[in-house]
């Protein structure tokens, strides 16, 4: 049982009144990226802020690698941090910037030492024919390079990235992703990584916490998240394409889909406690299918498609709502034309109208 | 791929912790404080110190000139003494006239010089350096300035006119004409402070806001309006108070130009707190009247900058 | 609606070249995404069949007449920008009329566009509130209202998502994709991401480097890609491309000791006397083996999930290469097997496809 590298515990900070952190728990385990998954605002940026200590948080607790480093200076709290505007020094070269945190007070390197280590960074990462050259000449996936190599460096207990990459075109991003990954792979660290981007996040991460207005909502692989998702809003993140939501009406024994033929028995759902009532019924899109004319038990229209050639994606418009699917291969749908579908027999989560909290508990979702 | 044995990440922090003391988190509020300091004693001695000063003498009757002959408390009589003088009311209304014509005059000029300095030409530059100059020179200057090109008989202005017909017109003779040569020469000394102001608030409109306006077929006119002023509203309203309390404070204007003739109908009221306190030495007489010029502009400002902060609301 | 024609089209700036001698046709109605990485000219482009950018040399037509001398206005185009341009001291709804009022509408006419275009976007409940206030995505949703409520020829949008969180982004792609096909304006769409030109697209013009590499609805350009370029940049995880070097039974696979078969390679292919490289999408790289594929004996190193599918890396020498599979068992550690329909061949010095017979595209 590995002992968390970092521990965050009941993170609270507000800004003159506005909460931004309302209670941040999870822990990073060595070894691991952990991907802080969530919208612009969830409190993501503050989250990295307080473990770096660039935060005065009003509650909670930081530990990193077993010591309470909480009201601990940055500079002495070993981390480092990659930044989404990369913040490199302007009036240094590329060199100089790397080799800035190694001649600062608390490392003092001498200068040999800070030579051997900054050449063999700037290999890892591509950029020692860079390294005399002026940070404002850089291109953008260039600038990253030398942020990542300035963090890199150090090699310090653990990594935080702000969002690395939302800056790069998308291509830039994803190679820079993979590298990153081996790059992981190959010096055994530990990273947390910030993003908004849920295809970002499942590449490169071993474990996934999503965060939404200050709170972590769920955390684990994500499998287990595919499994057993917490929470409405982990639905519509997470998935490619995101969990399809219907309103449903659980009378004893069935459940009704507003706006849909089809009942579902609520015995598999393994709901505990208050069995009536109104709920939404999460569904992956895996676990529906969609059929031309009206064969499904379900009548629909195709609201709009999404031809990529190598497969077929579809938005059905059931009345009360939109889902999107993936179509099996050779399925084809035009915009406009009528479908069915039909959802899987024990597939399915039941939240809470209100909070949004998964109120069914399968002991196995019927996910692939 | 690493062939050089390092030490593992938990070793080297190890041996760094042993090196290094943590340290606790500063505050940075000592730090913010030290910074300050010297401006909040410059600002208690130049300026509160002063301030509370000018406000106690308003209740005394006494003169600077003579401290030891009566230090006599008055209460309010200075001020109910004020303003019941119908002299000083008038000064009031001078005051007024002269700060409307000064601030619609440079708002006008400003903005619209401002705007065309907007799209780049040859010389635009060197335009604008040169525009900047009436700023730099000291009012009384200024005042001297004006008041002999402005002279009746061998002034450059007259003589300008009289190019055009117009003879003999007594700019500093009378009450109107110097209310307008005075507002004249502040004009040309403080508008571009406007054309400043102007221009960063039209710098700070992005280009894509003017591209749409333009895929959306907007004329120049058009853009002007709907899109440039009401976006510059903000920065222009805090030039206009700005020039608003200033020239309501008008002193070394008038005393350059008229010295208040003819007679005192050119006087604004802070004339009168400088001729009560420093001709007259009615020191505590002169220190009510500058609290109730302190009032007024006060009241004036917080209506103002009220109104702007919901201007910005908006957004 | 218009049909837009680019007739050798080049804008320059000095020296530097943003468009070099672009030639296309936009026909009436289609979804034309003009995709590439940042610097190939794609905006600049855009920005010329705007009106915001003068042309340097060539003609830019809609439906046949020579625009080139007309203001963005006179070409009753409309265009949404990436960072959001609606007027923050107007509310949506004198935002979204402001093109009306600004041309002189009667408020009569302008109520019933008004109408319309709230009806398709749905924007019944914002049109009280500002810009600032909005949650991200709809902001551009009003972009493109305004845009459309002019009844433009020609609807143009750079980069108009780009701005967004991916979770909306994705959202307001799918909406864009079903508004575009239901009012059918002709639409120009300047993208980096190739996701977004794969699902709105009728079809895909890849630039880079100020120039065309190639022109092609969304499947042609994935299943056909004309270059190692466009290999590459469409198609997510990207294109795998190892060096060939012939040997006596097949071709040495980069710097490792795998072999290619000789069968796997396109007689027409072989027989050429330059160097070529494999491409080949991590899709088409399997673990299991399947109907047809070839085996090729290379170490797995790494096998890791993402999302419901799996990824793996194997090694060839110094390189990393990918593949992705949804299974979870593999045959062995030491094999990973290449769907043989996956597999293109490029010239390694030009980067141009080979194709089956020979023909160079």
């Amino acid at each position: 049982m590995s002992d968390a590298l970092l521990k965050l515990s009941g993170l609270k900070k507000a800004y003159r009144g506005k909460p931004a952190l309302r209670g941040i728990d999870f822990e990073v385990r060595p070894n691991e990226i952990f991907a802080l998954l969530g919208p612009t605002g969830a409190g993501k940026s503050s989250t990295i802020q307080a473990a770096a200590g660039l935060l005065d948080l009003d509650a909670g607790q930081v530990m990193l690698d077993g010591r309470d480093v909480t009201d601990i200076d940055p500079a002495c709290r070993d981390l480092s941090i990659v930044f989404e505007g990369f913040n490199l020094l302007p009036v240094l070269n590329v060199y100089d910037n790397i080799a800035f945190a190694l001649r600062s007070p608390s490392y003092r390197e001498d200068e040999a030492e800070i030579r051997k280590r900054v050449h063999a960074t700037a290999e890892l990462l591509r950029i020692a024919h860079h390294l005399d050259r002026d940070v404002g000449t850089l291109s953008g996936g260039e600038k990253q390079r030398v942020a990542i190599a300035r963090a890199l460096v150090r090699r310090p207990c653990m990594f935080l990235l702000d969002e690395p990459l939302s800056a790069l075109d998308l291509k830039l991003r994803e190679g820079l992703r993979s590298e990153l990954r081996q790059i992981h792979r190959d010096q055994n660290s530990t990273i947390l990584y910030a993003t908004h981007d849920y295809h970002g996040a499942i590449s490169i991460a071993d474990r996934i916490g999503i965060i939404n207005q200050g709170r972590i909502l769920q955390s684990g692989t994500i499998e287990e998240i595919f499994a057993r998702p917490a929470n409405v809003f982990v639905g519509r993140l997470i998935g490619s394409p995101a969990m399809a939501f219907f309103d449903a009406e659980v009378e004893g024994d069935q459940v009704q889909i507003k706006g849909c033929d089809q009942t579902l028995p609520a015995a598999p759902f393994g709901l505990s406690g208050r069995t009536d009532g109104a709920m939404q019924l999460g569904v992956w899109p895996e676990d529906i299918h969609v059929t031309d004319g009206n064969s499904g038990a379900n009548s629909a229209s195709v609201y709009a498609v999404d031809n990529r050639g190598y497969e077929c994606a579809v938005q059905i418009d059931f009345g009360t709502g939109l889902f999107r699917k993936v179509l099996d291969e050779g399925q084809t749908l035009k915009q406009g034309e009528t479908c069915g579908f039909r959802i899987s027999e024990g597939a399915g989560f039941l939240f809470d109208q209100a909070s949004g909290a998964c109120l069914s508990h399968q002991h196995e979702g019927a996910a692939r | 791929m690493t062939t050089t044995t390092e030490p593992t990440p938990s070793q080297a922090a190890a041996m760094r912790h042993a090196k290094a003391k943590d340290r606790k988190k500063s505050s940075g509020r000592l730090m913010i404080f030290g910074f300050l300091s010297p401006t909040l004693i410059i600002l208690l001695f130049m300026v509160a110190y002063p301030i509370i000063s000018l406000i106690s003498y308003s209740f005394y009757n006494f003169s600077a000139l003579n401290p030891h002959e009566g230090y006599k408390w008055a209460g309010l009589d200075n001020y109910s003494y004020l303003l019941s003088d119908s002299a000083l009311w008038k000064r009031f209304i001078f005051t007024g006239k002269f700060v409307f014509v000064c601030v619609s005059l440079q708002m006008l000029i400003g903005i619209f010089v401002g705007y065309q300095l907007q799209k780049a030409f040859r010389g635009r530059d060197v335009i604008f350096t040169m525009l900047m100059m009436p700023m730099m020179l000291s009012p009384v200057v200024v005042g001297f300035l004006w008041r002999y090109m402005l002279n009746s008989e061998w002034g450059v202005v007259n003589y300008l006119l009289s190019g055009v017909g117009i003879t003999d017109v007594g700019w500093l003779s009378q009450t109107t004409p110097a209310l307008f040569a005075a507002a004249a020469a502040d004009t040309w000394m403080w508008t571009p402070f406007i054309i400043l102001l102007a221009t960063a608030a039209f710098r700070g409109i992005p280009d894509t806001i003017y591209e749409a306006a333009e895929v959306d077929g907007a004329s120049p006119a058009y853009k002007f309006f709907r899109l440039t002023l009401p976006m510059s509203a903000p920065v222009l309203f805090i030039a206009l108070i700005l020039r608003l309390i200033d020239s309501f404070k008008q002193y070394d204007l008038f005393f350059a130009l008229t010295g208040g003739g003819p007679g005192s109908s050119t006087e604004t009221v802070s004339f009168a707190v400088a001729k009560l306190a420093f001709s007259y030495f009615y020191t505590g007489e002169a220190s009510a009247l500058a609290v109730i010029l302190l009032f007024i502009i006060i009241g004036l400002s917080m209506i103002l900058v009220r109104h702007l902060n919901k201007m910005g609301e908006k957004y | 609606m218009a049909k837009v024609e680019l007739k050798n089209l080049s804008v320059e700036f000095g020296a530097f070249k943003a468009v070099d001698d672009v030639s296309l046709t936009v026909e009436d109605g289609e979804f034309a995404v003009y995709l590439g990485p940042s610097g190939c000219g794609k905006t600049t482009t855009l920005r010329a069949v705007a009106g915001l950018q003068n042309a340097t040399q060539g003609d830019i037509l809609f439906d046949g007449e020579r625009v080139n001398d007309q203001s963005p206005s006179e070409r009753n185009i409309a265009m949404v920008f990436q960072f959001v341009s609606l007027y923050p001291h107007l509310n949506i709804r004198e935002n979204i009329i402001f093109p009306l009022k600004a041309r002189g509408m009667p408020n009569a006419e302008i109520a019933r566009k008004l109408d319309w275009v709230v009806g398709i976007f749905n924007l019944g409940d914002e049109l009280k509130r500002y810009p600032g206030a909005l949650p991200p995505g709809t902001t551009q949703k009003v972009s493109l209202a305004r845009a459309v409520v002019r009844d433009p020829a020609v609807l143009l949008l750079d980069e108009p998502l780009s701005a967004i969180d991916e979770q909306f982004r994705e959202e307001m792609r799918w909406e864009l994709g079903h508004l575009q096909r239901e009012l059918g304006v002709t639409t120009i769409y300047v993208t980096h991401d190739q996701r977004e030109a794969m699902s709105l697209a009728d079809r895909i013009v890849l630039m880079n480097n100020s120039k065309i590499v190639q022109v092609a609805d969304p499947q042609s350009i994935f299943f056909n890609p004309n270059s190692e370029f466009a290999g590459n940049f469409i198609g997510s995880p990207s294109m795998n491309f190892i060096d060939l070097s012939p040997v006596a039974n097949g071709f040495r696979l980069g710097e490792s000791k795998a072999v290619l078969p000789t069968e796997a390679v396109p007689e027409a292919v072989r027989g050429a006397a330059r160097p070529i490289r494999l491409g080949v999408r991590p899709r088409d790289v399997q673990l299991l083996a399947g109907p047809g594929t070839v085996r090729v004996d290379l170490p797995i190193e790494d096998v890791f999930s993402v999302g419901r599918e799996r990824y793996f890396t194997f090694r060839l020498g110094d390189e990393i290469a990918q593949g992705v599979d949804a299974r979870t068992r593999r045959d062995a550690d030491t094999a990973i097997n290449l769907r043989p329909e996956g597999l293109m061949f490029f010239d390694a010095q030009t980067g141009q496809r080979i194709a089956a017979n020979g023909a160079v595209l």
